[in-house]
This record gives C-alpha cells, sequence and structure tokens, in this order.
C-alpha cells in the first residue's frame, strides 16, 4: 500500500513539474510574439501577467522598457517637430533675401536701369549679398552650438578688462545710431574663466539686437560683484519686450514681430543664451513695454565651481 | 482555472456565510455524538462517524450548505453585474461554472472532513479511540464529494428558476429535507428486515442516492478499500460505483449549466 | 488605405421584432477619440456590447484591430478595456481588492498598475470601504480605473461621466484627451450629452434609433453646421462665380447644384440678392441659419430634445 502512495505521488510531482513547464513554455512564447509585434510598429501593446506568475517580473521590465522607448520617441518627435519649423523659417530667412538679391542683379542685367541707378543697385546688392552672408553664418554657429561641436576654451581672464576692449569697437556704431552710452565698470579686476570669444560674440549679439529692435536712444552697460558671481547688466529705455514674448525671446525662432519683417534671423538670442550656458553662465531678460528692456549676464566667479541661483543679485527694473 | 478558483475563494472574503458554516462543522457534531453515545451505538467511532455522516449531517446539511454556497456564488454575479467585467477579460462561462462549482465540492468535502475531526476530538476526550482514523477521513472526504454531486440537480433547478436568493435557499433546505426523508425511510426499511445485510434490494428505497451512500460507508471505512471482497454481500457497496455516478451528476448537470448561463443577457 | 481600429459591416440587432441596431457601419480610425451621440434608447450601450462580445449581433460583422471578433476573443479582449453600463463589482470586496481579481484574472502590466490605475482616478489604494458603501461617482470612477488598468490600446466607454461632479468631469475629460493625444490611444465613447462629445471627441457618430445617420470628424460638422447664409438659386455654379466677381468673396461652401452657405457673415443680404438676381438667377430661398451644433442635432434627430 506504502508502495502505490509513493508511486502515485512521485508521478504527481512530475506531472506538476512537467506541468508548470509547459505553461512557463508557454507565457515565454507569448510574450516573444507580443514583442514582435511591438518592433513590427505598434508600440501600444502591453504584456499582461497577473502578479504571481513565474514570468510576471519579466513582463513587468520589458513593458517599462517599451514604455521608457515610447516616451523617448514622443520626446524625440517633439523635437522632430520643433527641427522642422525651424528649417522651414530659416529657409524662408534665405530664400527671401537671396530672392530680393537676384531680383536686383536681374534688374541691372537687363539693363532696366542704367548709370548712377544701376550703381546704386549694385551696391545694395552686395549689402544684401554680405547680410546673406551674415545670416549664414549666424546658422552654421548656431547649429555647431547646439550640436556641440564647437568648444568653448575658457580662459581664466578680466571680464572688465575684456568688456572695455568689446565696447571701444561699438562706440562709432553707437554715436552713428545717436544713441548715448553709460558704460559702469569698476577699476577692480573681475576674475572670471571664459572663453573670451564667446563672450564677445554674445556682446555682439546683444548689442546689435538693441541697435536693430529697440529704438532706444540711451544704453547703460554695468558691471558688479557679489560674492559668487559677476553680472553684467546692458539695459536701454527703448520699446520693451511684452510680458507674453519675454518667456520665448530666446527660443530658436522667436521674433516679436509677427511678420517676420525685419532682419535677422531669430537666432542671435538663443546663440547668446547657448554660449552662456555653455560657460557656466546664465542670461536673462527683463523689460516693461514702452520704458525698455535690460539683459542680465551672470558668470561664476573664477574659483566658484557652479553658478546658483542669485537672490542677492539686485535685479533693479529699468 | 487556477486563478478561476483563486478569485472565487477570494470573493468569499468578509462573507458571514462562510464563517457560519465553519463554526457549524466545528460546533454542531459535539453534542450529536454525545447523544448518540449515551444510548443506541456500540460507543465506537466507526460508528459515531457513520451515524453523524451518513444519516445527521450528510443527507441534510451537505446539500443544504453545498446549495447555499452556489446560491451565494451564481447570485452574486448576477445581482451585481459583474459578469459583463468578467466576460471581456475574456472568462467564459463555463470557466466559471467550473469555478464555482470546485468551491462548492470543495466547501462540502471540507464540512464533512471538519465534522468527522469534531466527531474524533469528542470521542477521542470521552475515552474512545478514534480508529480506524484515516480511513474514515478519506471517507469523510468521499462522502462531501458524493453529497455535492447529490446536490448539483438542486443547483442547476435554482439556475433555471432564476429566483431570488431567498427562494432559492428554500428550494435547497427542501432538497437537504427530502434527503434525509429518503434516508429514513430507509432505514426503517431496514429496521423491518432481518438484519442490514439481508435486507432485499428490490426496494426502490434502497438505490436512492443517501441510501446509496449508507451502504458503502460502513464497507470502505471499515477496511478502507475501495474495492470489497468477492464475498461481501451485495448489499456493500464498491466506491467504484458511486464516483462513476458522481462523475455523470457532475458532468450531465455541469453541461447543462453551462448551456443555460449561454443564454443569459449579460 | 487607414486601417479602421473597429469597424462593423452591417450590424443588425433584433429583439423580437423591435431592431435595436440597424446595419451599422461604424469605423474608428486609431489615434482618435470617437464620440457616439444618440438619445437614450438610440442604440449605443446595444452597440458597444455587440463590439465586445457581450451579445451576438443577428446579423453583420465586428472586426477589431482588423480581426473578426467571433473566434478572436483571447487575442483581442485584453487590448480593450470597456466600461458598459452601471459599475459592476463585488459589494463585500474594497476597490483595490475588485481589482486584484482583474489583475488576477487579466494580469496586468506593471507590479504597480493597480495603485497607478486608482491614482488615475483619484480613489484611495489603502482604503477600508467595500463596493457597497461607495458613492455613484467612486463607483464610476472604479470602473474607469478597472478599464485603464491593464494599459488597452482600446478604450470602449459608455457613458463615462455618468454620476460624476463636474470637477470629476472636467478631470476625466482631460484624462480621456491625455491618453489619446500623449499616448495615442483610440477611445471611443457614447454620450447623450452634446457639450461633453464637442468637448472631447475628434469624430463623431450619430446614432438615431439604431441608425448611424452621420459619421463625421467634428472640425467637419462644426464648419458644416455653424452660422451662415443659407442660399438656394437655380444654379449654384454660377452663384459661386458671382459670389467671388461681385461680392468678392471666397468664404462659401457649395452644398449642391441648388444650395450654397455662405460663411461671410458680413455681406448684406439684400446685396447677395441683388447680386443673384442682377446676374439672371432665380432666387428661391435667402436666410441667416443661426444653427448650432445643437439645433443640427436636433434637427437629424427629429427630437424635440436631448433626453
Amino acid at each position: 500500500m506504502g508502495w502505490v502512495l509513493f508511486a502515485l505521488a512521485g508521478a504527481g510531482c512530475l506531472l506538476a513539474a512537467f506541468w508548470l513547464m509547459f505553461r512557463v513554455r508557454r507565457q515565454l512564447g507569448e510574450m516573444v510574439e507580443l514583442l514582435e509585434e511591438i518592433r513590427a510598429g505598434n508600440h501600444n501593446r502591453r504584456l499582461l501577467a497577473p502578479p504571481g506568475r513565474m514570468t510576471a517580473p519579466l513582463a513587468y521590465a520589458i513593458n517599462r522598457l517599451v514604455r521608457d522607448y515610447e516616451e523617448e520617441r514622443l520626446r524625440f518627435r517633439q523635437t522632430e517637430e520643433a527641427d522642422r519649423q525651424l528649417m522651414t523659417g530659416l529657409s524662408h530667412d534665405i530664400r527671401t533675401p537671396l530672392t530680393t538679391l537676384i531680383g536686383y542683379l536681374d534688374a541691372v542685367h537687363r539693363r532696366v536701369v542704367t548709370g548712377p541707378e544701376r550703381e546704386r543697385y549694385l551696391e545694395i546688392a552686395r549689402q544684401k549679398a554680405h547680410r546673406l552672408k551674415g545670416t549664414t553664418d549666424e546658422l552654421f554657429s548656431w547649429f555647431k552650438l547646439y550640436a556641440g561641436e564647437e568648444p568653448l576654451q575658457p580662459v581664466r581672464l578680466d571680464l572688465g578688462e575684456l568688456t572695455r576692449g568689446i565696447l571701444v569697437d561699438w562706440v562709432p556704431l553707437l554715436e552713428e545710431g545717436k544713441i548715448a552710452y553709460e558704460v559702469e565698470i569698476p577699476e577692480q579686476p573681475f576674475w572670471v574663466k571664459l572663453d573670451p570669444e564667446g563672450y564677445r560674440r554674445i556682446l555682439n549679439n546683444l548689442l546689435q539686437n538693441l541697435l536693430d529692435h529697440s529704438g532706444a536712444t540711451r544704453v547703460t552697460l554695468s558691471l558688479e560683484t557679489s560674492a559668487e558671481a559677476v553680472t553684467v547688466r546692458l539695459a536701454d529705455n527703448g520699446v520693451g519686450i511684452a510680458p507674453e514674448d519675454l518667456a520665448h525671446i530666446f527660443d530658436r525662432l522667436y521674433k516679436c514681430d509677427p511678420a517676420r519683417t525685419s532682419v535677422g534671423s531669430g537666432l542671435g538670442l538663443a546663440i547668446a543664451r547657448q554660449l552662456a550656458e555653455g560657460m557656466g553662465g546664465q542670461i536673462t531678460a527683463e523689460s516693461r513695454p514702452g520704458q525698455g528692456t535690460a539683459f542680465v549676464l551672470g558668470f561664476p566667479r573664477y574659483g566658484a565651481e557652479t553658478f546658483q541661483e542669485k537672490p542677492k543679485v539686485a535685479v533693479r527694473t529699468v | 482555472m487556477l486563478s478561476l478558483i483563486w478569485c472565487e475563494l477570494y470573493k468569499l472574503k468578509r462573507t458571514p456565510f462562510v464563517v457560519l458554516v465553519a463554526l457549524a462543522a466545528c460546533l454542531f457534531p459535539i453534542p450529536a455524538t454525545l447523544v448518540s453515545m449515551r444510548g443506541g451505538t456500540d460507543g465506537s467511532f466507526l460508528s459515531l462517524s457513520f451515524l453523524l455522516l451518513t444519516i445527521l449531517a450528510g443527507p441534510l446539511l451537505l446539500p443544504v450548505v453545498g446549495g447555499c454556497l452556489a446560491v451565494l456564488l451564481f447570485h452574486r454575479e448576477r445581482d451585481w453585474e459583474t459578469l459583463k467585467n468578467l466576460y471581456t477579460v475574456p472568462v467564459r462561462w463555463s470557466g466559471l461554472v467550473a469555478a464555482k462549482l470546485f468551491v462548492v465540492y470543495l466547501g462540502c468535502v471540507l464540512f464533512s472532513m471538519v465534522s468527522l475531526l469534531a466527531v474524533a476530538a469528542t470521542s477521542s476526550l470521552t475515552g474512545t479511540p478514534a480508529t480506524p482514523f484515516f480511513s474514515c477521513l478519506a471517507a469523510a472526504a468521499l462522502v462531501g464529494f458524493f453529497y455535492a454531486s447529490a446536490t448539483l440537480p438542486m443547483i442547476l433547478l435554482v439556475l433555471w428558476l432564476d429566483r431570488g436568493t431567498l427562494l432559492s435557499v428554500l428550494l435547497c433546505v427542501l432538497y437537504g429535507v427530502a434527503q434525509s426523508i429518503q434516508v429514513f425511510g430507509g432505514l426503517y426499511y431496514i429496521a423491518g428486515t432481518a438484519s442490514a445485510e439481508a435486507a432485499p434490494l428490490d426496494s426502490p428505497l434502497m438505490w436512492s442516492f443517501p441510501i446509496l451512500v449508507f451502504r458503502w460507508y460502513t464497507g470502505f471505512a471499515a477496511s478502507g478499500q475501495m474495492v470489497l471482497g468477492p464475498d461481501t454481500a451485495p448489499f456493500y457497496l464498491d466506491t467504484v460505483p458511486l464516483l462513476a455516478l458522481s462523475l455523470l451528476l457532475m458532468l450531465v448537470c455541469g453541461g447543462l449549466m453551462v448551456l443555460l448561463g449561454r443564454r443569459q443577457e449579460v | 488605405m487607414t486601417t479602421y481600429l473597429i469597424e462593423t459591416k452591417d450590424l443588425t440587432k433584433q429583439y423580437g421584432d423591435q431592431t435595436s441596431v440597424n446595419r451599422l457601419n461604424l469605423h474608428l480610425r486609431p489615434g482618435r477619440i470617437y464620440g457616439l451621440l444618440g438619445r437614450n434608447g438610440a442604440g449605443k450601450t446595444t452597440t458597444m456590447k455587440m463590439l465586445l462580445g457581450l451579445t451576438r449581433p443577428t446579423a453583420g460583422e465586428v472586426l477589431l484591430f482588423g480581426m473578426p471578433l467571433r473566434g478572436n476573443e483571447r487575442k483581442i479582449l485584453p487590448r480593450i478595456g470597456s466600461l458598459i453600463e452601471s459599475p459592476g463589482f463585488y459589494p463585500n470586496l474594497t476597490g483595490t481588492e475588485n481589482l486584484r481579481i482583474f489583475a488576477r484574472l487579466r494580469g496586468i502590466p506593471s507590479a504597480d498598475a493597480i495603485r497607478e490605475a486608482l491614482a488615475l482616478v483619484g480613489l484611495p489604494y489603502r482604503d477600508k470601504k467595500v463596493f457597497s458603501q461607495y458613492s455613484l461617482g467612486m463607483k464610476q470612477r472604479l470602473a474607469i480605473a478597472l478599464a485603464v488598468m491593464h494599459d488597452p490600446e482600446l478604450l470602449i466607454l459608455d457613458e463615462p461621466i455618468n454620476g460624476l461632479d463636474p470637477i470629476g468631469i472636467a478631470e476625466i475629460r482631460s484624462f480621456l484627451r491625455k491618453l489619446c493625444d500623449e499616448k495615442g490611444k483610440t477611445i471611443l465613447l457614447s454620450s447623450h450629452i452634446l457639450s461633453e462629445i464637442s468637448l472631447l471627441a475628434d469624430d463623431v457618430g450619430i446614432l438615431h434609433q439604431g441608425v448611424l445617420l452621420e459619421e463625421e470628424s467634428l472640425a467637419e460638422l462644426e464648419a458644416r453646421n455653424g452660422r451662415s447664409i443659407h442660399l438656394s438659386v437655380s444654379d449654384s455654379a454660377q452663384a459661386a462665380r458671382l459670389l467671388e466677381t461681385e461680392l468678392h468673396t471666397t468664404a462659401f461652401r457649395v452644398e449642391d447644384d441648388h444650395s450654397l452657405r455662405i460663411l461671410d457673415l458680413g455681406l448684406p443680404i439684400p446685396a447677395i440678392a441683388r447680386t443673384m438676381l442682377a446676374g439672371g438667377l432665380d432666387l428661391q430661398d435667402l436666410h441667416l441659419c443661426e444653427d448650432t451644433l445643437e439645433d443640427y442635432f436636433k434637427r437629424v434627430t427629429g427630437g424635440e430634445g436631448i433626453a
């Protein structure tokens, strides 16, 4: 009798083992099938498993993976969309001036104009060509910055000295634009670690922006320092920027003028931000419509490791 | 399938019925055993268990327990509109029927085994040794199994009528009483003859289900053998015919229940 | 060639001699929200039951994910989450326990699926309240949690906002919209409240007495039924030309050979009349139509109001 029981128990165990193995094999087969479907493109499929099943943790891990992948793709699609818009915008920015340029040159070629008029057309065409080159250069440089291909080489320097040097070149342009300027750079050294060329480009972009868009009559540039940061403040008394635009001015394509009739590709400020952040700093803007705008650049003092949010920096409205 | 059974058991959480039944299984045999030890039987564990299971608990209580459990399980789906959610899993009605009937069988088997354990406890506490224990336990389990099968036609009727819970429970109780009446009728008949073994088998009372169990029990419980020797009286039954009968009931009633469920509107 | 997520072919359901759903041809495009609009008793719930296989259709076929439903339930149904009629759960179990049953039967996509689903609808995870003690709003939320717990690709929801308070309605609305926009899920929902459908749906199907009267994108319906000037003339083509050359407008739609709808409401009606007559056309009807989408619905369903 005992034998029989023993044998029965043994057989029972064996059967149970086989059955379990068979079940797991079937579940794994279903998983593989589902993964093939996901690979074929349907990323919304999920592997379902009751919590107690042996293969459940595997199923859950795969689902997590697919979900993360799906989120990644969503982000990628969004970036792709943004890039597509950028390309469309930029193609306009290049096509329009190029077309006008061609218009002028064609007119000259067909002898529509002669004499001094002809000379004038040629001069306009030449200027347009230069401006187009400038736009293209800016575009390339932005792309390189974006792709991280243009390495900045920070060196230890005195920001005050550097700023003064850059401003010297701008003085004639400011005077030509009938803009009064005020420079408040204390004599003390402001030690920072920056790429001088990068800083120069930021300032150039800001000042060009000011010249082109602000309609200001007066501009002030001041430098100040705190324990951890050096702040550069460029303020004007121009038309200002509307509050709803203020948040977006550093975005790649944003131009406050929706008709996009003004020159420039809208990249100047975006490049400035990219450069500033690439050097460990930050750039912000404050503005009151009708009263003026102030751009505030901040860089960590040489010796301070990272740049932290500064409630101590005095934010004075213009 | 296992998940379905797990779910059916989980659905019984916080149901007072289950607790009551468990209590009844433990408590009711105790006074019954004590009373019967006072007079009537030879006081052996075998006789006590026999008396309890085949005459008292079996025919009367097991159908009620099994029937009420089935009513509880089936009506819960109907009353709370859960079938539409189950069908979209997808779960089939046949799977649900199988799982619920499994729980009914489990309930009956456990009930009768617990009753036997109560009897064993009582008898050993009052001095009578509880032997043969394991074969009686196995017998109790089988009694539960057989009576669960016997209750199936009842459950089928309840499902077919599709009335309220009260009526269904009443029907179960009536069925239990009917089974008891059959047992007592059979007993009277046997008492009228010289000895149990010599009772003529041509009367239909000898072939009613509870009596079949009655005829089977002593043979199995005493010897623990599924198939009895060739020289036992024809009165005693082997286990195999009863198992076959139970299986038949299971298949037929189960099949009909599945068919019945197909026509219901979700 | 669009593959439809749900497609029905002449789907019909008859109860005795009453036809509840009559030759329905539904088309659901993936990644959109489809609102099935109809008055009470129009056959919305019956249709949804047939889509899920809860009711056997009298005639016609249901195709889900490109496959017929009959015979493929095991493959198809786990990819669908549904809510039909009133919430059906076990009264003696809490919300979490109820969901646990279905997690055990159907499987869940992650270990925290139950917790996440309950958090999404705003129900507590560790709660002592059993289902029989739930308010109507809580019951409905639990039903929605069950529908989304297994992260299905397709949701079939029968009046999902039924029983919810206004905040709950807004929450569910934004939740459904997010599911569609961000996760790319497809949703079929039914309602008899036009405003809800117009806030949520991309495509609309109007069901009336078992017949699908219209199946159109919401944008198209709104464009068609906004405020406009209706013009009935003898020759639409000439009228169109006159509108462009004499009245200098292109803001109009030609409905058929005799009628146009002018969308530019700034045009003075007398001027239109004069132009048409001067152009030699017979003018049959010219009136300003201020139909809202609701008026259109009332008109199409021939009813006195939304029931």
